[in-house]
């Protein structure tokens, strides 16, 4: 009798014990059946459409930290990236999170970008409206973002910006005024 | 197997029995709802993960620059963080989520094409990833839930469960110390009862009125019981006084007659002389006989009570060894007491003392010559009363069978003439015993026996 | 020649006392029953009676109650139980002796005798007990107011023999062979009942006696 309970009592510690624990992790990644998996996600192509089947990539854009240098910033373009989709990105300016962050663009909001095109690895970029307008260092930076960010996706020897087709003729950092903005020139403006 | 209580047996049972259950039972539904909570919480998370990643596709397909964005609000929605890779380069992430949160492993996998899942411990903290590949769009959706809530409902339900359990057992416990008495306390009445009984209260009887059957059985046949051996006792010692009673009558009129013809004597021939003398003898034999069976017989069935008093033990001892020998015409040994005595008082009754008194100064007489003396001293804080006689003495293998019944030692046996019944030691033992006291058989300073009464000594008691 | 009354109920042993006692000189008057016997004492008055405790209809107790209403004659009574109780109750019913059967017949014969032989201590003087006035010449106790108080012979003697005593105690023995001649036979219940009878009859508080005094150890004693 006195045996039979000291089992018992063994037993259900034993019970209690193996419930006891709270979550058990999995030892291997699990499996998850594909016909478990709903909205077609796992189809080739998206529902839908045309046998439309996208590719994206992340493009850093350049956009200015709380410190006032250039820093990069990812945007998800598709790929292969075109130099419209990154510009049209940037001016878009930081992300709200970023933004919270002290992260600034030096564009003026509202500017719009009417052409974007790569020729011979130099960036053509045409926006409606010029960059007159911008004190001396905040254009320096514009220029800046727009030089680094095209820099990237093709631009390797630099961009010209113009106005409703018009070359513009800016300030580069140190101080002469030119047509073409080559990339080199505003590495000093990155941080570190 | 060394005694156990039964009402801590059945304590025990009951409570262990409880303890058991309630744990078996708080043990299984544990394991159940536990399971249940893990399966429900995966199979949720996994939907919400497949919702999200259409999200994503959507979002990737219609507007890709608004996939941080909205990846962040999935976060804030589901309380997850969430990343995107493409190419093994993660595409975007929710602002809480760190790309070290998914092991290479899982991203292998879903890069390969296979929707997966894992429950991984990491830091001590017990996370959920699951990942969709979203081939048409060529990313790895990865989405990092915590299992917070549910560990917290878990241990929660396991506090409760364990609290039912130990209110169940305690309750169990409860339940058995009620059925423990229940069941032991009838029990625990009758061997009080039963005690009284052996005591000699013989009027204790169970009280019925209990509302279990099995106990009220018990109790029925215990009063019956008792009442027949009530009766039994009782007949016998009607049997004993009857019978006693019965025996008395001839036998006082073959006394009388025998004395009659002892007064006409001289009108009888020689020959009728002689048997009458026989006669005569032998009925004093017969008489003596017939007293000592009945003194035993009553004394066996209590049929007599004592009636004890508290009498001055010199005085007693002077008469009933006065009595003694005048009755036998013997000669009175001298009563001695010691210095060391102040008015010892026993609490004994007088009329069976006599009794004893007489028998021991007439086994003195048959056996011995005669006592010699009888000497009262102080003895381990008792009274003794000596009968010393001078004769041979009563050797060591006889002194303790010497007073059973029935019983005729060697000196009996050689003095052919005497005749004794073997009861008259007996009685006296059973009458001393009465008293509360011993007797044993010594050698007496004159070198033959002793035979010494140990009485405990009285209190002072009024007149 | 003594008379003496024997109330038995067994034909035999009735038959082999008369035998034994007319053997002894003595008269016998015979009863069956308690109700004869009363009756027969009443015609012959006997000077001794021997009363079997066990009788039909009207009791041994009840028939020395009888017999002691009218006379002081020395009551025997013998029984077939030798209890205390019995003992006791015979004694209160007014007998002066006890005997058990079966007895020693010689025995029972010289109680007998010594009952008739006994006298009240004549030569004494009259002495005052509280309100009472004991007088031996005369064998009487009288109360202050007249009434005279009824005590039996062997109460009276046991009275006088204390008083004789001159507040000296007596022992047990003592007033066993005095009061009442026995030299080896009677035991101290003899005298403690008498003692109680005579303590109802003439102490004021019976429970606490001033003049009977128990002595314990030793005996009793009259303190005048």
């Amino acid at each position: 009798m006195r045996r039979l309970r000291g089992v018992a009592l063994i037993g259900v510690a034993a019970l209690l014990l193996a419930g006891c624990t709270l979550v058990a992790p999995n030892g291997a990644p699990q499996y998850i059946a594909r016909s478990k998996v709903p909205f077609g996600l796992l189809d080739p192509t998206i529902p839908g459409t045309n046998n439309a089947r996208l590719r994206f990539v992340a493009q850093p854009v350049y956009i200015i930290d709380a410190s006032g240098h250039l820093a990069p910033s990812s945007r998800v373009v598709p790929s292969p990236p075109k130099l419209s989709s990154v510009i049209a990105q940037l001016l878009l300016g930081p992300l709200p999170i970023e933004a919270s962050a002290g992260y600034t663009s030096a564009l003026p909001k509202g500017l719009v970008l009417l052409s974007a095109d790569v020729h011979h690895e130099i960036g053509y970029l045409d926006f409606a409206t010029t960059l007159d307008g911008l004190s001396r260092s905040a254009q320096i930076l514009a220029v800046g973002q727009l030089v680094l960010t095209a820099f990237d996706v093709g631009a390797t020897r630099g961009v010209v910006i113009r106005a409703a087709g018009v070359t513009q003729y800016l300030l580069n950092p140190s101080g002469v005024r030119t047509g073409l903005f080559a990339p080199q020139n505003f590495e000093s403006l990155l941080n570190g | 197997m060394a005694q156990r209580s039964l009402r801590l047996r059945l304590l025990f049972t009951f409570g262990l029995g409880a303890l058991l259950l309630s744990a078996l039972f708080a043990a299984l539904t544990y394991e159940g709802v536990h399971h249940q909570l893990v399966d429900n919480l995966q199979q949720a998370d996994l939907h919400q993960s497949f919702e999200n990643a259409e999200i994503v596709r959507s979002t990737l397909y219609t507007s890709p620059p608004e996939l941080a964005s909205e990846l962040n609000s999935i976060e804030h929605a589901t309380n997850s963080t969430v990343l995107v890779e493409t190419d093994n380069e993660w595409l975007s992430r929710s602002a809480g989520a760190s790309s070290s949160d998914v092991p290479k492993s899982i991203i292998a996998r879903v890069a390969a094409g296979n929707p997966t899942a894992q429950i991984l411990n990491v830091n001590g903290q017990i996370i959920f990833v699951v990942g969709v590949p979203i081939p048409a769009v060529e990313t790895q959706f990865f989405e990092v839930y915590t299992f917070n809530s549910l560990e917290h409902t878990l241990r929660n339900l396991m506090l409760v469960l364990g609290l039912g359990a130990l209110a169940t057992s305690l309750i169990g416990i409860s339940g058995g110390l009620w059925v423990a008495r229940r069941t032991v306390r009838p029990l625990e009445r009758v061997s009080v009862a039963a005690a009284a009984i052996a005591e000699g209260n013989l009027t204790t009887r169970l009280e019925p009125a209990h509302a279990d059957l099995e106990v009220q059985q018990l109790t029925d046949s215990f009063n019956e019981m008792v009442s027949q051996l009530v009766d039994r006792m009782e007949r016998d010692s009607r049997f004993a006084s009857d019978v006693s009673h019965e025996l008395r009558s001839p036998l006082t009129t073959l006394a009388t007659t025998a004395s009659v013809l002892q007064q006409h004597r001289s009108e009888l021939s020689p020959v009728a002389q002689e048997s009458l003398d026989l006669l005569t003898a032998d009925l004093s034999i017969f008489q003596s006989l017939v007293e000592d069976l009945l003194e035993m017989a009553r004394s066996d069935a209590d049929a007599v009570p004592l009636v004890i008093e508290t009498v001055p033990a010199v005085e007693l001892v002077r008469q009933s060894v006065r009595s003694a020998v005048r009755r036998h015409g013997l000669s009175e040994p001298p009563v001695e007491v010691a210095s060391s005595l102040e008015d010892p008082l026993i609490s004994v009754d007088r009329r069976r003392f006599e009794r004893v008194m007489t028998n021991l100064i007439d086994n003195a007489h048959r056996y011995a010559g005669g006592a010699t003396a009888v000497r009262l001293d102080d003895e381990l804080g008792q009274l003794a009363v000596n009968v010393d006689d001078a004769g041979p003495g009563v050797p060591l293998d006889e002194r303790e069978v010497i007073f059973d019944r029935f019983f005729r030692g060697r000196a009996a046996h050689d003095r052919g003439g005497a005749r004794g019944t073997g009861l008259g030691l007996a009685l006296v033992r059973d009458h001393v015993q009465a008293f509360g006291g011993s007797i044993r058989v010594l050698e007496s300073p004159e070198g033959g026996a002793r035979f010494q009464i140990l009485l405990p000594f009285a209190q002072e008691a009024p007149s | 020649m003594p008379r003496i009354l024997i109330v038995e109920d067994d034909d035999h042993i009735r038959t082999a006392l008369r035998l034994m006692f007319e053997g002894e000189g003595f008269d016998v008057d015979e009863a069956p029953s308690g109700e004869i016997g009363v009756a027969l004492f009443s015609r012959m008055a006997s000077d001794v009676a021997i009363v079997d405790v066990m009788l039909p209809a009207m009791t041994g107790f009840q028939t020395c109650e009888a017999l002691r209403a009218t006379s002081d004659l020395p009551i025997v009574i013998d029984s077939a139980r030798d209890e205390t109780a019995d003992v006791v109750l015979g004694l209160e019913s007014g007998a002066d002796d006890y005997v058990t059967k079966p007895f020693v017949p010689e025995e029972l014969l010289a109680r007998v005798r010594a009952h008739l032989r006994r006298r009240p201590e004549k030569s004494a003087v009259a002495f005052q007990l509280g309100e009472l006035r004991v007088v031996p010449d005369e064998g009487v106790v009288r109360h202050r107011d007249g009434t005279e108080l009824h005590l039996t012979s062997t109460e009276f003697r046991l009275l006088t023999h204390l008083a004789a005593a001159n507040g000296r105690v007596l022992s047990r023995e003592d007033l066993l062979e005095h009061v009442w001649g026995y030299d080896y036979f009677g035991d101290s219940r003899l005298v403690d009942v008498h003692i109680r009878r005579l303590r109802m009859k003439i102490e004021p508080d019976p429970a606490n006696p001033t003049y009977l005094v128990t002595v314990r150890g030793t005996g009793y004693k009259l303190v005048i």
